[in-house]
């Protein structure tokens, strides 16, 4: 079992001149229990990427730890696959060659790498273009590409950042539906950020809102909609309720970083 | 049919035009060259008649001498210009994404960039002579300085999340240099070994300035002591072909090696 924990994390960046530092992250504290599904919303520049890339080992926090499962995050690794919101397929290679990529990394065998690779596209809906190169693909087809690649070296946890912002609302709508599916069928741990709030809801089960700069974690709110989800679950009074009140308490956020600027 | 838009800015024109505008540049320029010749106005040893040019071809071509300028001409503007291209793509590329290499590089290579490499064939005579190796030599300087900065540029314009993508996937700092950056900058490096392969070509003559017994540069330079003003425009002329043919030679081979890259 491999739970992820965000623990009194902290991000200070240094003063140029030596003065006190701004805080982007103020002891944010959580954890993503197995098989999970975990979203973070807040306010654009609240700090929710660079803990998702701390997550990733991409970044180094200045306190605190995070640990998946007993392992203690130092750097990157195959363990965490991560799904980035510009498009990070590899242009020269075919859709196939992307998303066999990290298992040649792990030196799997060639026919192992096929099957599992197979799957994948299956799972995405994009079995027919196997052969196919990225300037070929939409970007909603880019992004599915993008999610088998992390997926199929098995990571102990999907990391995913606004994966779907810079689709068109129909296609997004797609894809959300979509990841609901592969979550259901896959019960893959995933930490989903986005600053988009019907997104937030519709995808997870544990949705942590932040605070603006410095980042906190202001609440947690449980949404308890069966999987896969569709397009009824937007409708529902159930969903609107929960909108609102995650809606009031980001505008609170808003409002507040507007006044500090100011 | 509504009348086309030729003269709004960013505003395609119809193929037809585009393609007769071209003729008919290029046949003014040809009309005024032989009114100016043919009809007297200027004397033949400023400015030959496309006649005489045509001889001086015909000529030089049936004794093989044209020939004979042509291949020494090109062997070393390759043999060069290869060479400055080993030097400056490897060491572009790490120049554009390792801050310490572009550190140890780029006070050197913006020194030197700026000096004309005229300047610099005095010394290059003192220290390399002036056999075959000089002339390599001074296509070497005019080329792998600007190839260098160009080739950092493409390095430093890939995308970071490219190289973070191979980090979340397994890959080592050698893995993402090698299956990640490399493979990355092919199609810029391509359109930067065009553009500097017409810097090449530009230096022939300068580069046939000494001691030189063959080649177009130096055929140009015998012509203009004997007056033979035909033979200078011949030399010019099959410069400039030989300029296209390679750079359509490249353009072709970018289509067939990378035929992922747009």
């Amino acid at each position: 079992m491999a739970i992820l924990h965000i623990d009194d994390v902290s991000l200070i960046f240094p003063h140029a001149r030596g003065g006190r530092g701004v805080v982007a992250i103020d002891r944010v504290s959580m954890t993503v229990p197995d098989q999970a599904f975990a979203v973070i919303v807040g306010p654009s520049g609240c700090g929710k990427t660079t803990l998702l890339r701390m997550a990733a080992g991409l970044e180094r926090p200045t306190g605190g730890t995070l640990r998946l499962g007993d392992q203690c995050i130092t750097g990157p690794g195959a363990d965490r696959g991560m799904v980035f919101q510009s498009y990070t397929l590899f242009p020269w290679l075919t859709v196939r060659g992307n998303i066999e990529f990290g298992l040649r990394l792990a030196g799997v065998s060639t026919g192992e790498r096929r099957d599992r690779c197979d799957y994948f596209l299956a799972e995405v809906g994009l079995g027919k273009f196997a052969d196919a190169y990225p300037k070929q693909l939409s970007g909603g087809m880019m992004q599915r590409v993008a999610i088998a690649r992390a997926l199929v070296t098995d990571p102990k946890i999907l990391l995913m950042d606004e994966p779907f912002g810079a689709l068109d609302s129909q296609t997004r709508g797609l894809m959300q539906e979509l990841l609901t599916k592969i979550w259901f069928d896959t019960h893959k741990q995933i930490l989903f950020v986005t600053h988009d709030i019907d997104e937030a809801i519709f995808l997870g089960q544990r949705i942590h809102v932040m605070t603006a700069r410095p980042g906190r974690i202001k609440e947690v709110v449980e949404v308890g909609f069966p999987y896969p989800r569709s397009l009824d679950t937007l409708t529902s009074p159930e969903f609107i309720a929960v909108r609102q009140r995650i809606h009031a308490s980001i505008r609170e956020e808003v409002l507040k970083a507007q006044q500090d600027d100011e | 049919m509504p009348k086309p838009e030729l003269f709004t800015p960013k505003q395609g024109i119809p193929g037809g035009i585009y393609v007769a505008v071209g003729l008919v540049s290029a046949a003014t320029g040809i009309l005024v060259w032989c009114v100016l010749s043919y009809g007297g106005l200027v004397e033949s040893y400023f400015l030959p008649t496309p006649t005489q040019v045509a001889r001086a071809f015909v000529e030089m071509a049936g004794d093989g001498s044209l020939w004979r300028h042509v291949w020494a001409s090109t062997s070393v503007v390759l043999t060069g210009f290869v060479l400055a291209g080993c030097i400056a793509v490897p060491l572009g590329i790490l120049m554009g994404s390792f801050s310490i290499v572009a550190a140890a590089v780029e006070p050197v290579t913006n020194f030197i960039r700026y000096l004309p490499v005229s300047a610099l064939v005095p010394l290059l005579i003192l220290w390399v002579g002036i056999g075959l190796e000089q002339k390599v030599a001074v296509i070497f300087l005019g080329v792998v300085f600007n190839l260098t900065i160009m080739v950092a540029d493409v390095s430093a314009g890939v995308s970071k999340a490219l190289l973070e993508v191979g980090y979340t996937l397994g890959a080592t700092r050698r893995q993402v240099v090698w299956k990640i950056l490399a493979p990355a900058t092919l199609p810029g490096v391509m359109d930067a070994l065009r553009v500097n392969m017409g810097v090449a070509w530009t230096y022939v003559v300068v580069a046939e300035l000494v001691a030189a017994s063959e080649g177009l540069g130096f055929m140009i330079l015998n012509a203009m002591r004997g007056l033979f003003t035909e033979v200078i425009f011949l030399g010019i002329v099959v410069i400039g072909l030989l300029g296209l043919i390679t750079d359509q030679g490249l353009k072709w081979l970018r289509r067939g090696l990378l035929p992922w890259a747009s």
